[in-house]
C-alpha cells in the first residue's frame, strides 16, 4: 500500500576515475582519457544517493539512479544499487561520447522524462570535470525549479525545503515538488555497500538506453553536438615553480615575494 | 592473453567487493575516536565481505548455481 | 563597432561584489561594457559600476530577484539577451551566478564555459583560457554557434581597474508569471565563522605533524585570516586530536582545490596529497629536505615553521599597510 507522502526520486550520478588516479587529457582527441582507468561511483554522487535513500527510508518511494557512461560505468551503477537504490538506468551509446555539459543534460532529461518523478537529486559538481553546469541545465530542460547548494534537505508532503549555502551562511529555501536538488559535500556521509547490498544489487534492474531510445541525434549530443569546444590542450606556463630553498633568515619574506609575483596577495 | 570463462564477471564482482571495503574503511576511519559503534559495525561488515572472498564460492557470486 | 560585453552583477553583503567589478574591468577592456543588476542593491550601485567601466546598467530593484532566486533572473536575462544580443555575458562563479548561467545556457540552447581564467575575442570568436583538471592543464576553449556566449569567470581572474564612464540606466520590468515564483527564500541566516569553509576556500593554510602540538595551530589561524583563507590539517594532526576532524584534508578527509595551499610541517603522505594536489599553487615549509611534499610544491622552504611563518605574517601585515 503506497504511502501518501512517498517520493519517487531520480538520482543523476556520474562514474568517475578512482580518486587516486591522475586524470590525463589526450591531446589528440582533447578529451579526458577514460579507457582502462579504474572507475567508481563519484563520491559526490554517492552523497546524492545517500540523501535519496534517507528520504525513501523515512517516507517510502523509490530511488532510480541514472548514469550516462560507457560499459565501464557498470561498476559504479552497481555500487549505487548496492547502497540500496531501487533500480538504475544506464545511458550507453558511442554516440553520447564526447558530449558537453548541455548534451549530457539533454540525454539525462530525455531518460528522466520517461517516468514520473517527484524529485531529482544531483551532486553540485562532479569530481572529475566539475563544470557544475549539468544539474542547472537539467532542471531547466525538465521544467522544474532548481534548489541548489543544499547542505540539508527535507520533504514534507509536497514541499521540499533545503538549507542553501550562501556567501554569508545559509538561506532556507523551499518549493513544491517536483524539484531538482543539488547537494554539497557537507550534506551527509554516505553509507557503504554491505555484502547483502552487493548480492542484492545483482538482481536489480539496469535499464539501458541508446541515443535512439532517447530521441537524440548528432546535433544535440556527442562531440558533434557539443557547443563547448576545446581548442588547445596544454600545460600551464612555467613559473618560478618547483623551487626548493633553504631558510637562511629570509624564508618568510621569500614566500611573500613569491605570492606577490603570482598576484595571490 | 584470453581470459578463462567468467574472467570479466569475476573481475567485476571482485572490484565491487574491494570498492565496498574501501568505502567502509573511509566511512569509519574519521570516526575512530568519536563513534566506536560505527567503526565496529564497519569492521564487521568488512569481515563479512572478506569471509565470503576467502570462501571462494565463485559460482554463488556469479549466480551460476541454482 | 565595439563588441557588447555584459556582466551579470552580483550584490554580496549589501555591496556590488568584487567579482562583478573585476569582470566589469575586463569587459570594458574587451569592448563596450554593460551591467545587468537584478534585485536590491546599494544606492550608489550605478555610481560604482560607472566608475569601473560600465556604459550602461540594466536594473531592477524588485525584491522578487532576491526572494525567488534563479527563475525570475533567468526570465529577465533571456528577454534582455534576445533584445540586445550582447556578444558575451560574464557571470561570477558565485552561487547565484552559477545557477543563472546554467539555466540560461539550457534555455538559450547555447551552452556555457566555466572556470575561465582569461578570455579574448578574435574576429568575434571567443577564446577562453581554462585551468583544467585542477590546474594541471591549461586549455583554451570556445563556444560554437552564433548567439551570445555565456562565460563563468574564476574568482580573481581579473583585476579591478578604475575606468570612469557615465552609465545610462534602463529600468527593466520584473517578471510576474507564477511559474517563475516557485522558489521562495523563507529565511536568511548569517553564520559568524572565522573565515571561509574549507572546501570553498580559495586559500588554505594547513598543518601537520611538524607543528608538534595543538597550540601551534594558532599562528596558522593568524596566517589564514590575513590571507582570507581557512585552516586545514593532515590526518596525523587530527588523529593526535590537535584539531577536529572537520579540518582534515586527504583521502579520508576533505578534498580541496584552493588557489593557494600552504603546507606547514606536512610531510606529504600520498593520502594527504590525494586531498590537495589539485591546488593551483602549493607552498611547503618543512625542516626535512627529503619530505615528499617538496615534490609537489611550487615553492618549498626547508626551514622551521615557527621561524618562517611569523616572518611571513609580518611581511603580509607590512604589505597590507604600505
Amino acid at each position: 500500500m503506497a504511502r501518501h507522502d512517498e517520493v519517487n526520486i531520480v538520482v543523476c550520478a556520474k562514474v568517475v576515475p578512482l580518486s587516486s588516479v591522475t586524470i590525463q587529457i589526450d591531446p589528440a582527441t582533447k578529451r579526458m582519457v577514460r579507457k582502462d582507468v579504474s572507475q567508481e561511483l563519484d563520491p559526490q554522487a554517492a552523497k546524492a544517493v545517500e540523501e535519496a535513500l534517507r528520504l525513501t527510508e523515512k517516507q517510502g518511494g523509490s530511488v532510480t539512479v541514472v548514469v550516462m557512461g560507457g560499459d565501464d560505468a557498470t561498476i559504479g551503477i552497481r555500487g549505487a544499487l548496492a547502497m540500496g537504490a531501487t533500480a538504475a538506468i544506464h545511458l550507453s551509446d558511442p554516440a553520447l561520447a564526447g558530449s558537453d555539459a548541455l548534451g549530457t543534460a539533454k540525454a539525462l532529461a530525455a531518460a528522466i522524462r520517461k517516468e514520473p518523478f517527484d524529485l531529482v537529486i544531483c551532486a553540485t559538481e562532479s569530481s572529475d570535470s566539475y563544470t557544475g553546469l549539468v544539474p542547472g541545465q537539467l532542471a531547466q530542460l525538465l521544467g522544474v525549479p532548481p534548489l541548489t547548494f543544499a547542505t540539508s534537505l527535507t520533504v514534507e508532503g509536497r514541499t521540499a525545503t533545503i538549507k542553501r549555502q550562501s556567501e554569508g551562511g545559509y538561506d532556507v529555501v523551499t518549493s513544491e515538488l517536483p524539484v531538482l536538488v543539488t547537494v554539497t559535500t557537507g550534506i551527509n556521509e554516505p553509507r557503504y555497500p554491505t555484502l547483502k547490498g552487493i548480492m542484492g544489487a545483482k538482481k536489480k534492474e539496469i535499464r539501458k538506453y541508446t541515443a535512439a531510445d532517447l530521441g537524440l541525434g548528432p546535433a544535440e549530443i556527442g562531440e558533434s553536438g557539443a557547443r563547448e569546444k576545446v581548442l588547445t590542450v596544454g600545460r600551464p606556463p612555467a613559473r618560478p615553480a618547483g623551487t626548493v630553498i633553504k631558510d637562511e633568515g629570509q624564508g618568510g619574506k621569500q614566500i611573500a615575494d613569491f605570492l606577490a609575483n603570482l598576484k595571490l596577495i | 592473453m584470453t581470459g578463462a570463462p567468467n574472467t570479466h564477471a569475476l573481475d567485476e564482482h571482485m572490484k565491487e567487493m574491494v570498492l565496498a571495503l574501501h568505502a567502509a574503511v573511509n566511512r569509519a576511519m574519521p570516526h575512530i575516536k568519536d563513534d566506536p559503534k560505527l567503526v565496529e559495525q564497519a569492521l564487521r561488515d568488512c569481515e563479512e565481505i572478506l569471509a565470503v572472498v576467502l570462501e571462494g564460492n565463485v559460482s554463488e557470486w556469479l549466480g551460476t548455481t541454482k | 563597432m565595439a563588441d557588447l560585453i555584459w556582466v551579470y552583477g552580483d550584490v554580496v553583503d549589501g555591496k556590488i561584489s568584487r567579482a562583478t567589478l573585476e569582470m566589469l574591468s575586463k569587459a570594458a577592456a574587451l569592448g563596450r561594457a554593460e551591467v545587468v543588476l537584478l534585485g536590491p542593491a546599494p544606492d550608489d550601485a550605478v555610481h560604482t559600476l560607472s566608475a569601473h567601466g560600465a556604459s550602461k546598467v540594466y536594473r531592477s530593484k524588485d525584491p522578487v530577484y532576491r526572494e525567488c532566486l534563479t527563475l525570475p533572473a533567468v526570465e529577465t536575462m533571456a528577454t534582455l539577451i534576445a533584445a540586445h544580443r550582447p556578444r558575451v555575458v560574464l557571470f561570477a562563479s558565485s552561487y547565484g551566478g552559477r545557477d543563472v548561467a546554467a539555466a540560461l545556457s539550457a534555455k538559450l540552447d547555447c551552452g556555457a564555459l566555466t572556470d575561465v581564467g582569461d578570455l579574448a575575442l578574435r574576429d568575434g570568436a571567443l577564446e577562453a583560457t581554462i585551468p583544467a583538471l585542477g590546474g594541471s592543464y591549461q586549455n583554451t576553449s570556445t563556444l560554437s554557434g552564433q548567439g551570445t556566449k555565456l562565460v563563468l569567470v574564476r574568482p580573481k581572474a581579473f583585476e579591478t581597474k578604475p575606468n570612469e564612464k557615465s552609465a545610462t540606466v534602463e529600468e527593466v520590468p520584473p517578471p510576474r508569471d507564477a511559474a517563475v515564483l516557485k522558489i521562495r527564500v523563507t529565511e536568511r541566516m548569517t553564520v559568524t565563522r572565522e573565515g571561509p569553509q574549507l572546501e570553498d576556500s580559495r586559500v588554505i593554510v594547513s598543518g601537520g605533524r611538524g607543528l608538534k602540538g595543538p597550540e601551534r595551530f594558532a599562528i596558522l589561524q593568524e596566517l589564514a585570516a590575513l590571507l582570507g583563507g581557512a585552516v586545514g590539517a593532515t590526518r596525523a594532526a587530527v588523529d593526535a586530536a590537535w584539531v577536529p576532524y572537520a579540518l582534515q584534508i586527504g583521502q579520508t578527509g576533505k578534498t580541496v582545490k584552493p588557489d593557494l595551499y600552504i603546507a606547514c610541517g606536512i610531510s606529504g603522505a600520498i593520502q594527504h596529497l590525494a586531498g590537495m594536489k589539485g591546488s593551483k599553487t602549493i607552498v611547503a615549509i618543512n625542516t626535512d629536505p627529503e619530505a615528499p611534499i617538496f615534490q609537489v610544491a611550487d615553492l618549498g622552504v626547508v626551514g622551521d615553521v615557527f621561524k618562517v611563518v611569523p616572518q611571513l605574517i609580518e611581511e603580509l601585515k607590512k604589505r597590507k599597510r604600505g
